[in-house]
């Protein structure tokens, strides 16, 4: 039977938010000046470039119709020797650009909806596996991320910083378990060997955050020779 | 005849006119689509951009507070995200540190497991790395 683990990360949470003095970071204003990055340059580029493409293809083809349509309306003007009211080639005109200005506007939203279709399901499979690994790491669940696929930048460097961590832990578990109070702890020499071990651990452990180098302070200043060593 | 003199000028004129209409409508639709697609992306590409830069601090300097990304941009759940998790992870091993600083000092006492203080502090060390889920 397994004893019950009196730690839980949110105590360890809550202890560390009491003693870090911490200030709030600041919120980046809204209108700062913003450098120009992409997501995925081939995918903003193509799909930039298809949209593009696509409004030059729409603007062009619906100019060729309305050339056909005004010529033939003008034809039409030319040999017509009664012309009936309300009915005058200029009204035929408009009529002809509204239809072409309503092809392009529906064509025009139905591209929109397939680029944000796309867009939306490659932010997707980018922010998932992030979020997952971000909720694995609150939980300092260490396990080897498989299966995860490098899409972005930021992947890559997350699943970086989940193995760094995870080597850490993995040698402090080792050079806990190599730690034992057997022997003589009067005798200076099994002292200093122990020390030497917790050493080892102190140096594999991250810089302390501001509480504890508050903390180191007050141990130097209490004179306690080679522990940094 | 004046009528049918205007059909033929509007007839003659009617490529070049479609011509210079259609090239001004391609430039301010071009121009248009670019940057609605650049800024609705970018309001994606700056935080995971931000993300990245970051994780890369994470690496180099060990778990620090992050920055906050701006007011305006998506993706403030998985900023916020990040920082709980280094907050986590900084919290853990601010206690690890605290223990081992303890034990070290308790070895520098003449007798370090008085009243079984040691043997408590490296109990206290095992739980705290029992948290982890290797």
């Amino acid at each position: 039977m397994t004893q019950e683990n009196p730690y839980t990360i949110e105590d360890l949470v809550k202890v560390h938010r009491e003693k870090a003095e911490t200030p709030p970071l600041p919120v980046r204003p809204k209108n700062t000046f913003r450098r120009r990055r992409y997501v995925d340059f081939v995918l903003q580029m193509r799909m930039l470039l298809a949209l593009v493409a696509m409004e030059t293809g729409l603007v062009a083809g619906g100019l060729f119709y309305l050339y056909i349509r005004f010529d033939a309306i003008i034809n039409n003007s030319l040999y017509r020797i009664h012309q009936r009211q309300g009915h005058g080639p200029f009204l035929e005109m408009l009529q002809e650009v509204g239809l072409v200005i309503l092809v392009i506007v529906v064509i025009n939203l139905l591209a929109w909806m397939f680029a944000n279709w796309i867009w939306v399901r490659f932010v997707q499979s980018v922010l998932t596996p992030f979020n997952l690994m971000l909720d694995r790491m609150s939980r300092l669940d260490m396990q080897e991320d498989r299966g995860i696929m490098p899409k972005h930048e930021s992947l890559d460097r997350m699943l970086s910083w989940r193995q760094k961590e995870r080597r850490r832990m993995l040698m402090i578990k080792a050079y806990l378990a190599g730690i034992s109070l057997e022997g003589d702890l009067t005798k200076a020499d099994v002292r200093s060997n122990l020390q030497n071990r917790f050493r080892k651990i102190r140096r594999i452990l991250p810089p302390h955050s501001r509480r504890i180098l508050s903390a180191i302070k007050e141990f130097r200043e209490a004179r306690l020779p080679g522990f940094d060593d | 005849m004046d009528v049918v003199q205007h059909y033929a000028l509007s007839r003659r004129n009617l490529i070049p006119s479609l011509l210079i209409s259609g090239l001004i409508l391609i430039l301010i639709v071009g121009l248009i689509t670019s940057a609605i697609a650049i800024y609705s992306t970018f309001r994606v590409a700056g935080p995971l951009y931000h993300f990245t830069r970051d994780l890369e601090r994470q690496i180099e300097e060990g778990p620090l507070p992050v920055e906050r990304i701006r007011e305006g941009d998506l993706l403030q759940k998985e900023c916020f995200h990040l920082a709980r998790s280094a907050e986590h992870l900084q919290a853990y091993y601010d206690a690890m540190s605290e223990l081992i600083d303890l034990a070290w000092m308790q070895l520098t006492l003449q007798d370090p497991n008085m009243g079984g203080g040691l043997q408590k502090n490296l109990d206290r060390l095992r739980e705290l790395e029992r948290l982890v889920r290797f």
